[in-house]
């Protein structure tokens, strides 16, 4: 069957509105010494800051578009961006030039702790501000827009008062920042709180959207009502592909992202599930309708 | 209503914790607010338990991997993470195993979690080329005695109390056969092992050190001027001794005195 022509090994630049891969530190040496077909590299910067793996990072960049999404800036926290980190994540976007750079809406460090994880925020006011406060300071220091991702979340605070979607397009309006949509987060998001997954989507403001995350979730197995786990260890689910074929018809194409974090397949694997991707985002691609149709 | 910080203070005592009594913020609905922070919890947990493991491979197939995660949590309760670099993470584990009352009986554990540190810090440590021998004979005499050198970023020295060398490298042994033999070997009342740990031209190094060496090593690495640190050495050990760790990487770059700089701008390291 004729497949739209691969956008791969392009080198570095900006990132292509294809499908991407997560690059994970058991993919590297067959990464580097197959030079796989895939339009695009994502990786997450708090692991390629230094010695053997940011090596790699630069074998790899070589060849390939590179995105940079950092786990570890904590833009929500109340008490701001820490300077070191933030100088270390400058430092690294200084030699690698990506194509993209993104952070979550989460926050993860308070009072100079760092707990590792990506932590829910009450969506305040208050937290519009420390957020907005904090994606003005890293895009400052950076010098270039990032995109700032949905996250998946297990629980939420009495005191909110904006609707997910809503905070997203207030913050992307207020610092200029782009957002990346996790279809997958979404799905996951939604199924916890019982919202609506289409409407969600369809609040989110297009035109702010740089790319879409897909993953793996799993099911918590403990609880009378359904709880899914953002666990990226295992392949997209297939309400998650609908939702994104959806995402496609509202949004748009944009850059896609698999991830892949846990329980972590051999490399065909991870690319046959990014082809899956680059052929739904070829059905939104100019001409590829046709190619695919052949 | 509490602000975002008290709320963020709130909930990491909570995580830590792992209940959310102290969330009231948190709608419960089918899940309460403390089953709901325990997933969080566990994430947390299972993240840096799992950056543990990664640098201390050999301490948890010393202990089992269910001792290894008690120990981790509570590692992970008592100490803050300084970093969001998870290679950063772990410096206190080898002192928090040394005072942990159930390692007690391995007497050993501590000295074999200081050398993975070490090991980890080598791998992970930024690429700067080491102090060569040709740079430093392009310094004039007559500044040497006053030359300060800045220990290479993956050097760590350690003086151990146990053979630890020998126990991680038959502990990390993927043969499980080789592995029991090669631990039947080990005295482990032997001497302890004095060391320098750090990335080569060749990659990972572990050299011996003898308690002569070590001391000139450690002289040299807290910034000492040179003619002081030679001065802890028999005369005749100088030059090889120096030769030896110039050789083996153990320097990242020398400092010229002030005076010289301050006199001469067109030098440099």
């Amino acid at each position: 069957m004729a497949v739209v022509p691969l956008t791969a090994c392009d080198g570095a630049g900006p990132i292509p509105h294809s499908a991407g891969v997560g690059l994970r530190f058991p993919h590297h040496a067959a990464f580097l010494e197959s030079r796989p077909t895939v339009g695009w590299v994502e990786v997450h910067s708090e692991n390629y800051l230094n010695g053997p793996a940011l090596a790699v990072l630069e074998a790899v960049r070589a060849d390939y578009p590179i995105s940079l999404h950092s786990v570890g800036l904590s833009l929500g926290s109340a008490q701001g961006v820490d300077v070191r980190h933030l100088a270390r994540i400058a430092e690294l976007a200084d030699r690698i030039d990506p194509g993209l750079m993104s952070e979550h809406l989460a926050w993860g460090a308070v009072d100079h702790d760092f707990l590792a994880d990506l932590l829910p925020l009450p969506l305040t006011e208050e937290s519009l501000e420390v957020v907005c406060r904090n994606v003005d300071r890293v895009q400052t220091v950076l010098n270039r827009r990032i995109l700032m991702e949905n996250p998946s979340t297990y629980l939420q605070f009495r005191h909110s008062t904006i609707p997910e979607p809503e905070f997203l397009t207030a913050l992307a309006a207020r610092t200029g920042c782009g957002l990346i949509c996790d279809v997958n987060n979404i799905f996951v998001s939604a199924t916890n709180h019982g919202w609506d997954a289409a409407r969600y989507l369809r609040s989110l403001p297009a035109e702010a959207i740089g790319e879409f995350h897909l993953g793996g979730h799993s099911a918590a197995d403990a609880g009378v009502a359904p709880l899914l786990l953002d666990t990226h260890d295992r392949a997209v689910a297939p309400a998650v592909w609908s939702l994104f074929e959806m995402a496609l018809r509202v949004i748009g194409p944009r850059p896609t992202l698999i991830e892949w974090d846990a329980a972590i397949p051999a490399l065909p694997v991870l690319l046959a599930e990014a082809d899956l991707a680059r052929r739904a985002l070829a059905g939104f691609t100019a001409g590829g309708r046709d190619v695919l149709a052949a | 209503m509490s602000s975002l910080l008290e709320l963020q203070r709130d909930f990491r005592a909570a995580l830590l914790a792992g209940t959310g009594a102290a969330l009231p913020t948190v709608i419960g609905g089918t899940l309460d607010a403390t089953a709901r922070v325990s997933i969080y919890r566990n994430n947390v947990l299972g993240n840096l338990t799992g950056a543990l493991r990664l640098t201390f491979p050999a301490v948890e197939r010393l202990v089992g991997a269910d001792f290894f995660a008690g120990a981790a949590v509570r590692f992970i309760s008592a100490t803050l993470r300084v970093s969001a670099d998870l290679y950063e993470y772990g410096a206190a584990f080898p002192a928090f195993l040394a005072a942990f009352e159930p390692a007690r009986g391995i007497a050993y554990l501590a000295d074999v979690a200081r050398l993975e540190w070490a090991v980890s810090q080598a791998l992970h440590a930024p690429f700067v080329p080491a102090l060569t021998a040709r740079a430093l004979l392009g310094i004039p005499g007559s500044w040497q005695a006053d030359l300060r050198f800045t220990p290479h970023p993956s050097l760590s020295l350690l003086a151990l109390a146990h053979p630890a060398k020998a126990i991680w490298t038959a502990v990390l042994n993927e043969d499980a056969e080789a592995r029991a033999a090669g631990l039947a070997t080990i005295d482990i009342a032997a001497a302890g092992d004095v060391l320098a740990v750090l990335r080569g031209s060749d990659g990972l190094a572990l050299l011996t050190l003898s308690p002569i060496a070590y001391g000139l090593a450690c002289a040299l690495a807290e910034g000492r001027p040179l003619a002081d640190a030679l001065d802890l050495v028999p005369p005749e050990d100088a030059a090889p001794l120096l030769g030896g760790f110039i050789a083996h990487g153990l320097f990242g770059c020398c400092d010229l005195p002030e005076h010289v700089t301050q006199q001469n701008p067109g030098w440099n390291r």
